[in-house]
Order: C-alpha cells, then structure tokens, then sequence
C-alpha cells in the first residue's frame, strides 16, 4: 500500500495500523475490544454450564463430593492460584509496557508469563499423572478401589471426577491456547509491532489472560478447597 | 468518550490489586480449614471468590475505564448465569418434594445398592444355605431353637422325621407335607404343650421350601 505511489496523498498520512473498513483507530479499537468482550461473555456463559454441572452433581451426591478433598491436594492448588495470579500481574503489566512503547519490558513481562503459565501445566499434569495411576480417571481407566472406612460407604469418587476433569481439563486447555497467543505476542513484540499506537492485540490477548485467571480464582476453592 | 484516551494506571496500583489477591488466597485456604459447615464452606468461599473476581474484572482487565457498553455486557452474562442457576436449583431441591421422597439422592442410592447386594446374595445360596439365611432373617430364631432347648416353640434340632404330638391328641410325622404347611399355615396343627402364637410375614413358598431343607440339616 505504501509503495503504491498512486495513491492520494491523504493515503498517505494514513494510519499504518488501520484496517482499510475503519474510518478511525478509535473505532478500530472500539469494535475489536467489543468482539473480545462478547467472546468473554460466551466463554463465562460456557463455563457457567460446567459449574452447574458442578452445582447439580453436588446436589446429588453431598457425601462424595464432601470426601473429594482426600484426593486432592490443596497446597499444589494454592501454587497454581498464586502462579496464574502472578501471571495476571505480568500480563497487566505486559500491556502498560505496550500503552508506553517499552518493547523490552514487554517482552520481559510477556515471557515471565507464559514461563507461569507453563508452571501451571506442569503442576496440573503432576496432579493428573497420580490421578491416572490412582485410577481415578472416569471411564475405562477408572479402577480405584479403596479401604478406607469412610470413603468404603460411598465409594463412587468417580462422580466427582468426571466434574474435576472436565473443569480443569478445558479450563487448562484454555491455559495451552493462552501459552500459544502469548508466545505469538512475544515474536511480534520483537518485531517492533506494538507501541502506544498499537496495542490493542496485547490489551485483547491480555483480557483472554485475565479470564482464564478469574475462572481459575472459583475452581480452586470449589473443587480443592471446599468439604 | 473514556476509551479514547489511553487511560495507563499507576504501576503501584497494579500491586495493590495484586496484593489484595494474594491475601484473599490466604483468606479462602484458611477459612476452608476452620472446618465450617459445608452450606457455610461454600458460602464463604463463593463470596471470597467473587471479590477476587471483581478486582481482576474493575483493575486486570481495565473494566473501570471501559465504555460503559462493554460493562454492560459482561454484567448481562452473570445476570443470565444467575438465571440459569437460580432456575436450575429450584427444579433440583422441588423434585423430592413433588415425587414425595424423602433422604437425599445419594442415600436412596446407597439403599438401593444395599439392597440388590442383599438379593444377590441371597439368588446365589441354595436350599440349605439360603434356609439357614432365612433362619436368621425372617425371625424363626426368636422361637425356635438349634440346640435343643426349648423356647416358644419346638426346637430345630432333630425336628426331621420325628413324630410329634398334636394338641388334639393325635400324632404326625414331620415330613416335608408337614413342615410346609406348619411354615405357611402355622395354625392348621399345633403341637402339644406350645401355645398357638406363631406369626409369619412375609415368607414364600420357595422360603418355606429352603427353610424345609434347611431344618433337614439340624441334627
């Protein structure tokens, strides 16, 4: 577009980041952060029907979801939560970085949080590991059996579990999608692409971020915490 | 409009807010510990959750100096969540009480199970096995002895194939006949010196049949 010599001389002085079906950036920005809330609508209303599920599993089976909490561990939970929260803070501080035009800081902040990002996993997939040798797993990898006496009264864990993977398992693959949004943030960052002209894509990325977060913030107590 | 000016916030706010995070985290691990209730537990838990959510939503994501739609929109979908949960629920905890049931889910499961265990259990034993369960299960212990003492009524032992007399002065031989119909019509012959006074509820001729080959074995 810019080699087109052609063009009028108004093309000229426009802005380099504006879509050619906007008038202004302003309402470029306008428009896509609005496409991003109503995105992070739906993803509430989404997981809203996973903690009904939630809701009504528990209605149905007090005693199990009561005992739930002997097969998990709440201190690897409480480091997860302070690891997506920290996580929050980075990338609110990522996108201040791109509103300032400070490349390197964005760059900084916006690794730092995809490194917690991958410490979540990491510890989701330790939880999951002993989970599956446990055989706790709902379905044909479930076998687990049990002697204690409390537990041997109700012994159906697997109503619970087949909530606590479908919660945290969607829930973590939107921490692997985040992990891919930010790292293709990172490379752009490193190629000049945001300043304070252009940030709108970190600011979006970063309200995804800070939703995964907030989901996270109502798991923990409800399937670690809560007896 | 607000959205048009790049609103940047103080870096200290950013702490503050992340701060409070950190200390609500510690609030809901702790309070998660005093061993509440489990309404209780749950209560405490949403409500700290919620602050949380609400300093992530108001500083994180910018939503205080957003256009006032974008906050209206996101506030419509925990207003439908509401809905949503709210309606739900009230279906969930009406059922038992339409249906007239009365425990909790779980429970009526648990007495379900216990019971076809119990069946089970009892469709596997045979003859014998199964008479010496219904010994015990339909009450026949409380009269009738094993060791020969004499209790309400005659005992077990040795009762197969001994000859017995009646109350009206005749004689029978306990055969199969006999104890079947003293099983199923305990009033048709009463044996002497025993009062008239066995109640039986709840016994199938299939009962009284294993009950029969049961009391053959009690020597």
């Amino acid at each position: 577009m810019h080699q087109n010599e052609g063009g009028a001389a108004a093309h000229a002085e426009r802005n380099p980041y504006l879509a050619h079906h906007f008038l202004d950036k302003f309402q470029q920005d306008d428009a896509v952060k609005m496409g991003m809330w109503l995105f992070l609508v739906q993803e509430l209303l989404f997981f809203g029907g996973l903690f009904m599920a939630y809701i009504s599993m528990r209605f149905f089976y007090p005693d199990t979801f009561q005992e739930a909490y002997l097969h998990l561990d709440w201190k690897l939970g409480a480091v997860n939560t302070v690891a997506l929260l920290t996580s929050s803070l980075t990338m609110a501080l990522a996108v201040r970085a791109a509103q300032t035009s400070n490349k390197k800081l964005l760059i900084q902040m916006l690794v730092i949080t995809n490194v917690l990002a991958l410490v979540f996993m990491a510890i989701k997939f330790t939880e999951y590991n002993h989970k599956i040798h446990e055989g706790l797993v709902p379905g044909a990898l479930y076998s687990y059996q049990t002697l204690d006496p409390i537990e041997a009264v109700h012994n159906a864990p697997q109503v619970f579990f087949s909530v606590y993977f479908m919660m945290t398992g969607v829930h973590g693959l939107h921490v692997l999608i985040g992990v891919g949004l930010i790292g293709y943030l990172t490379w752009r960052a490193m190629k000049d692409d945001f300043n304070e002209q252009n940030y709108g894509f970190v600011e979006n990325v970063g309200l995804y971020w800070h939703l995964v977060d907030l989901i996270w913030i109502v798991l923990f107590p409800l399937l670690y915490l809560v007896k | 409009m607000s959205a048009h000016e790049h609103h940047i916030m103080p870096l200290k706010t950013y702490f503050a807010v992340y701060g409070s995070l950190l200390v609500l985290t510690v609030v809901t691990v702790a309070v998660s510990q005093l061993g509440l209730p489990p309404v209780l537990s749950i209560v405490a838990a949403m409500a700290v959750a919620l602050v949380k959510a609400t300093l992530v939503a108001t500083w994180f994501m910018h939503l205080k100096y957003d256009r006032k739609f974008n906050i209206f929109m996101f506030g419509a979908s925990f207003w439908f969540m509401a809905v949503f949960f709210i309606f739900t629920m009230v279906d969930l905890s009406s059922r038992d009480r339409v249906l007239g049931v009365t425990g909790n889910f779980e429970q009526r499961m648990d007495a379900a199970i216990a019971q076809m265990a119990t069946e089970e259990e009892q469709a596997n034993l045979s003859g014998a096995e199964l008479g010496a369960a219904l010994y015990t299960s339909k009450g026949c212990a409380g009269c009738h002895s094993l060791d020969g003492s004499k209790l309400v009524g005659p005992t077990f032992q040795g009762l197969y194939g001994k000859t017995e007399n009646l109350e009206d002065g005749s004689t029978v031989e306990v055969n199969e006949e006999y104890l079947k119909e003293s099983i199923l019509e305990p009033m048709a012959k009463i044996v002497k010196d025993y009062p008239p006074s066995m109640v039986v509820a709840g016994v199938t001729e299939e009962d009284a049949d294993a009950l029969i080959e049961y009391i053959k074995t009690v020597k």
